[in-house]
Order: structure tokens, then sequence, then C-alpha cells
């Protein structure tokens, strides 16, 4: 079986988080970071006992039928919730052809999906490697921006009131973090212990979306209430060079964290397929992008359906250890 | 019964079958000469391949003791004679079968049969023409050796041995190619090398079925797993020294008869920004050196697809002064930008071909046309602009600071120009991701080929990111098998 390292579990499931901060919808301010890092800090709680069992041997390999399917709807649910976030956040960022018509939108959508199909058929030791290159390109740019915004920022904007509650947020980011459910799937790849996995993961999740969303807030606090994706404003906004723009090394990031999102899902979702319909031997990873991609096309973007995403990242991460307490509990039962 | 099953035939006793034998297999070829003498009372033949063999050296070391033998008994006890009194040549196999007996004749031997022997002792008196010892014409260096190997196996083994005087150092000779009978000889550090690795290279090379090996390109790909992989993950190289410190670090490689380069088992990525001369230079220069390798190779790579890409979709990436300088050239330009960079590239590539292929006092007529002619020319007529053009240029250069990856970067800059000029900043993005994984995918006997980047290995950056001082280096005792990765 192929395995992969806690840093690389950690690179591959940060990078669809900054995807997912991204395209966040709506305004943010100094609740926001607060609320997405407890968030995180929460996650890591509830995702300790799924840590322990899988340090203990079982897997999602190991779960029942019913709970290997109920996986596989929230990883093809989030990636087409990732293609559903893709085609919004393309009317903030310019994307060659993206806006000339259907065909356009197909072809970017099409042309998204055909790289993730060559980059999650390569394996996920191929994809866990190149994500650390990624994750470090993309730790780069949010430096760079974290620098330029600095100079750029309202100190006013930090404490300026956003009318939001701790509540409220903690929800907004239970879901963005869709990813939890591949994050379940693939902590039974790895070879390092899952705990002290979890504990790397969800930290730098939570170190990193408190910086990336105060970073936003306070560069774009002002004209917060006419911005959409306030995190891709911020970049925007953040010049490292007085005379030019550099909005399109933006991009760049956006597309590869992009690529890698759908990727990590198409992966677990063809792992997941392999294991639930045996029968199935072909074409899984394909034919789970083609359903990622064709949600995307119908459904909304998750902040328009926060209560149930939010719920669906529980379930994803709870799942496992209950299944596991009701199998040991009528076990005990049984011997009883 | 074929041909094949008649060369598996033992050599028989009779001095006249063996010879009838021998030019039938031969095909009455002219190159093989039977020489016929008496000596200790027994019909004997010396065969050999002219030009094979030195003419000098057979008839001082063989001829001239073997014909004042005196009478022996029998043809065995005249073999045992030579072979126990007397050292003809220190190289003195024994042939039992045809097979055998015309691999050592082709090979420079001469080979003795004689009435009654069911077997031939063969002579080493190899004196074929062949090129000396060179300098490398594609890895040049300032301060190291300037010796490159040659065409000659054995010369290639003797200058390894001479730069690694170690009992340690083993080479096995083994013979490939149903036709060509090529010799090929796997190097390695018997103390260094990954045992796991070594039985792995051994049993891709007896898989090999080959009719001819006629250079690297034939062993490689059965070095080198199935899957498509842009980069290759078994390397080459000219030069003795640099063998000598890839074996050092526990690689293992092979050489072939008649090619002048060894090819290398495991390659990573950063060994193609390594050069011999970052170790003779003191470590921040070598730093230096190996950090504009890697900004050449992005350059090379990428430049002509980012330009064309800013041109094309992302104007405002430019400042003002930078993107009123662009337009000014490119609104002359009578061709849209991306065909401008196709045409310059594949001109180029064109230009490049044809310098390698013609002969050498034409190659510099070839560089005269390119450069002043069209270069000049279609800059003046309007057909090409000239930031594109020192783009391109800039591009070419980085590629020629990283020759090892120059088919690579061929392909790639034409794919990612593509993409730029199509789909911009996003289409390079999108086919970066996708190389991105091909080349981490790419990994051969279990050693990532991007290894020490990623899979992160702390061991190997002091002599990747960085170079260590020579003192630091030794001391750490680094061998290749730091990068292995487990299939657990």
């Amino acid at each position: 079986m192929n395995r992969i390292s806690k840093s690389q579990l950690a690179a591959l499931m940060l990078i669809g988080d900054v995807f997912a901060l991204c395209c966040l919808h709506g305004r943010i301010c100094l609740m926001t970071a607060i609320g997405f890092a407890a968030g995180s800090l929460i996650q890591l709680f509830l995702a300790l006992p799924l840590a322990r069992l899988c340090d203990r041997g079982k897997t999602p390999a190991d779960c029942g039928r019913a709970v290997r399917v109920l996986l596989l709807v929230c990883v093809l649910a989030w990636g087409g919730a990732l293609f559903a976030m893709l085609r919004e956040a393309s009317s903030v960022i310019y994307i060659p052809y993206e806006r000339s018509g259907l065909f356009g939108r197909l072809a970017v959508a099409g042309l998204v999906a055909l790289v993730c199909v060559y980059v999650s058929s390569s394996g996920i030791k191929a994809l866990a490697r190149s994500a650390v290159i990624a994750a470090g390109l993309g730790a780069l740019c949010v430096a760079t921006v974290v620098v330029s915004a600095a100079i750029q920022s309202d100190a006013d904007n930090v404490l300026r009131p956003a009318g939001s509650s701790l509540w409220r947020e903690l929800m907004r980011g239970f879901a963005a973090s869709g990813g939890l459910g591949s994050f379940t799937v693939l902590l039974g790849f790895i070879a390092d212990d899952r705990t002290d996995t979890a504990a790397l993961y969800f930290t730098c999740k939570a170190v990193l979306s408190f910086v990336i969303l105060f970073t936003a807030a306070v560069v774009t606090g002002g004209i917060m209430d006419v911005l959409e994706f306030p995190v891709v404003s911020a970049a925007q906004l953040s010049q490292p060079f007085p005379v030019q723009r550099t909005d399109s090394l933006f991009l760049v990031v956006f597309s590869v964290f992009a690529v890698y999102t759908v990727a990590v899902q198409a992966s677990a979702a063809e792992y997941l397929a392999a294991l639930t319909i045996p029968r199935l031997k072909r074409f899984r990873c394909t034919l789970a992008l083609v359903i990622m991609a064709a949600l995307g096309a119908v459904m909304p973007a998750p902040s328009e359906w926060t209560e149930l995403s939010a719920a669906a990242v529980l379930a994803a991460l709870l799942i496992v250890p209950a299944e596991a307490m009701l199998k040991g509990g009528v076990r005990r039962r049984e011997r009883a | 019964m074929t041909r094949n099953e008649r060369e598996k035939l033992p050599i028989c006793s009779g001095l006249r079958d063996n010879i009838a034998m021998i030019k039938e297999l031969s095909g009455g070829s002219s190159d093989v000469l039977v020489n016929e003498f008496t000596t200790g009372g027994i019909d004997c033949a010396l065969i050999c391949c002219e030009g094979m063999m030195s003419s000098q050296t057979a008839a001082e070391m063989i001829l001239s003791p073997i014909t004042g033998i005196a009478p022996q008994g029998s043809a065995a006890a005249l073999f045992s004679y030579i072979q126990t009194e007397l050292l003809l040549s220190t190289d003195r196999p024994e042939a039992r079968d045809y097979d055998t007996l015309f691999r050592l004749l082709n090979s420079g031997f001469a080979v003795l049969i004689a009435e009654g022997a069911d077997r031939a002792l063969a002579f080493g008196v190899q004196g074929y023409a062949s090129r000396g010892i060179q300098e490398p014409s594609g890895e040049g260096n300032i301060m190291g050796s300037h010796e490159g190997f040659t065409e000659t196996v054995r010369t290639n083994m003797s200058m390894i041995r001479r730069r690694l005087k170690s009992p340690e150092l083993v080479m096995e000779l083994s013979v490939k190619g149903e036709r060509s009978r090529t010799d090929i000889c796997l190097c390695y550090m018997r103390d260094r090398v990954p045992k796991r690795l070594l039985d792995r290279i051994r049993r891709s090379l007896a898989d090999i079925q080959l009719e001819s090996v006629l250079s690297t390109g034939y062993i490689r790909p059965f070095l080198e797993k199935r899957s498509f992989e842009l980069f290759s993950s078994a390397g080459v190289t000219e030069r003795p020294d640099v063998l000598c410190s890839k074996l050092i670090e526990g690689r293992a490689a092979v050489l072939i008869d008649g090619v002048p380069y060894a090819i290398t088992v495991p390659r990573l990525l950063c060994e193609s920004f390594h050069t011999l001369d970052d170790y003779a230079y003191k470590p921040y220069y070598a730093v230096f050196g190996r950090w504009l390798r890697y900004g050449a190779f992005i350059i090379a790579v990428l430049l002509p697809a980012v330009y064309t890409a800013i041109v094309m979709h992302h104007p405002e990436l430019l400042n003002s002064t930078l993107l009123m300088l662009l337009a000014d050239a490119e609104k002359n330009a009578p061709l849209p930008i991306l065909a401008e960079s196709l045409i310059v590239l594949l001109m180029y590539e064109m230009i490049r071909e044809a310098g390698i292929r013609l002969p050498k006092p034409v190659g510099g007529a070839v560089s005269i046309i390119s450069g002043l002619i069209i270069g000049d020319a279609a800059v003046k007529s309007g057909l090409v602009s000239t930031p594109l053009l020192t783009m391109t240029a800039l591009a070419v250069l980085g590629g020629l600071v990283v020759p090892d990856l120059a088919p690579q970067v061929t392909v790639l800059r034409l794919g990612f120009l593509i993409a730029g000029g199509i789909m911009g900043v996003f289409g390079i993005s999108l086919l970066a991701c996708a190389v991105l994984t091909n080349i981490c995918a790419t990994e051969d006997y279990g050693f990532p080929f991007t290894a020490p980047l990623s899979p992160f290995s702390a061991a190997g950056t002091g002599d990747t990111a960085v170079r260590l001082g020579m003192r630091r280096m030794l001391r750490r005792g680094f061998t290749v098998e730091a990068y292995h990765e487990q299939d657990k």
C-alpha cells in the first residue's frame, strides 16, 4: 500500500483549506479569523478519536459499507462544491475565455477536470509529493501577500464592527472545511503517528486561517460591503510593487490550488469507490470527476448552505469512531 | 538445424571439421583468418579476426613461442603445456562451443584449435583501432580532469579503476545483444550500493532481449519504469570522475562497449544541476553557480510562455514604461504573438539540429546564417519583434546552462508556450500541475526523482540547496540510500 508522510497529508489538506478561504463569500472581520482558528482547534479535538482508531489499525477501509458510502457522498459533494466555488470565484479572477459564454465555462471546467484526472491517476504518492512543492509555492505567495498587506493595511479595520457572532463564524469555518471527508480517508494512508498528524494539520490550519483572514480583514475592511470575495480582493489590493500589479501571479496559486484540491477529492473518491463498488474496476477517478463537475454545475456555493455543509463535516469526522463505538458496544453485549 | 542451434554445438575434436564449421558459420567472411601450422607434433590452427587483433603482439607473444614446443603426446597435453608452461597472454579464456569461440574471435582474441582437442584456447591480443582518450564534448569543466570515456569498455573500466583503487569496486562483465554480442559492465562499490538496488538492476539487465546494443538508449528503457516519464530516471555521464563520485554515493553504473557514456542508476533531478566544478570552488561560489542553474532552468522552460501570456492576456503585470515599450515593438509585427513565438522557437530548434548534424566546417556557416542573416533580417523586416527575440534568446541561453535536461527543456518550453498563449497564466499553471505531478511520480527502484526536495530529506539539502564545505560533506558519509522510500 502506498504510504504518505504527515507533512505530505498536511500539505494536501492545507492547500484545500486555503483554496476554500480564497473562495470564501461574504463579510469577514477579526471575529471571522478567530472563529475559523477556533473551529480548526475544535476539529482537532473531534478528529482525535478518529486518529486514535487509525493508530490502532482501524481505517475507513475496515468500516461498514454504509459508512463508506456516506464518506463517498461527502467527498463527491465537496468536490462538486469546489467546482461551484471555482465557477463563482472566476467572476473576480480573470481566466481567458471563461467569460465567453457556456463554451468558455465548460472549457475551463473541462481543462481543470482533465488535469485533475491526470494528477489523481498518478497515485497518492505523486500527488502528495507534488502537493508539498505546490504548498511551498503557496506559502511563499501568502507570505508576500501578508508582507505587502502589512504596508497597505489600516489598523482601524481590525476593530471595525461587522455584526458577526463567534457561533456564526464557527459555523462558516466548519462549512469551509469540507475537505475533512478526504482527511478521514487519507488518514489511513499515513505512515507516521496519526494523532501527531492530526495535531500538525489542524494547528497549521488554525494559524494559516487566522493569518489569511486577519490580513484580508485589515486590508479590505473599509470596502468589505462591496466585495464578493474578500480574500481574493485582499490579494489584489496588496500589491508588493508600487508601479505594477501582480494579480495574475495570484491566479497561479489559485489555479494550482484548485487542481490539487479537486485532485485530492478525486483520489479519495476513487479509493472509496474501489472499496464500496469493487465491480467498478476502471475509470473510477474519471467517473468521480465527472460527477463532481456535474454537481458543481448545478449546486450553489457552500456559502449558501452553511449549516448543511457544517453538518456533513461533523459527520465525516465522527462517523468512523461512532461506528467503531457502536460495534464495540454490540460486541461487549454479545460477550456479556 | 538452424544457424543458432549450430552455434551452440560443442567444438568437435577433428581439426578439419572444426575449420570447415568455422568457415561455414562465418559465411566465408574475408576477415576471419585461419593460420594452420604444426607444433608439438600436432596439427593446429590459429584463428583470428583481421583488424581486431594486433598482428605484432600475436606474432611475438603467441606464434613465436608456440611453434617451438617440443613434441607432446596428445592435443590435451599440448594445451596443458601451453596453459601451464607458457605465459602467452594474461587473458586466456577457453571456448567449448562455437558460440563462445565466435564471441572471443569477434572481441579480438586469437583462438587456437588443435587436432584431437574438443576445446579451443583463446589469447587476448586485442589491437583494434579505437579513439584515444579525449576531453568530453558535452560535460565541460574547468578545474577537474579533462578525460572522457572512450568507445572501448575496457579502457573505460581502467579509467574508473585508476580513480577508485579500492577492492570494494566491482565490475561485472556480461554480454547483451543476440547479434551484436556487446560487452556490458555493471560497476558498483560493494560496500556502498544498496543490495536491493543491485539485485533489481541485475534482474532488469537479465530481462534485456535485444538484437543489438548500439547506444545507451537501448539499455536505459530497461532500467526505467514503463510508465510515461518526462524525465529519465537513469542518468548518463561521459566523465569517469563524475561516475566515480556517483559510485561512491552508492549508485550503480552500466558501461557499454562501443559507447563513450556510462548509465547511472538511480538518478535524481538535482543531479542535473551539479557539476564537478562545484566541488573545486569555494562553497559560496558553488552555491551561487547552483542557484544560477536552477534559475536558468526555470527561465529556459517558462520565459517565452510567461512573456506571451503577459502580452496576450495579462498586460497589467507590466509597469507602464515596459508596457509602452512592448506595445510599440509588437504593433508592427504581422503575426499574432503566439505564432511569432512558435516560429522563432522552431527556427532555433532547426538551426540547432542543423548545427549538430552538419559537418563541422559547415557548422560555422550555419551560425553565421542563423545569427546574422536570419535573426537580423527577421527583426529589420518586422517579421519578429526585438523583445520577443530577446526573450527567446534568454530562454535558449538558459537551456544551454543545463545541457543534461535539453530534451525536456525543448519540449516543455513549447508546451508551456502553447498553454500560456491560449489560456494565459491559468494555462501555464494547469500545465505546471501536470508536469510537477509527472516529475514527482518518477521513481525507480524506490528512489524518488525529486528527492531531497519532496520527500524532504534534510541530509540531502547539504549538497542540493547549498554546498557544504568538503570536511562537513565527508563527515556525513552520505549515500543515495538515504533517499530510499520503502514500499510499506
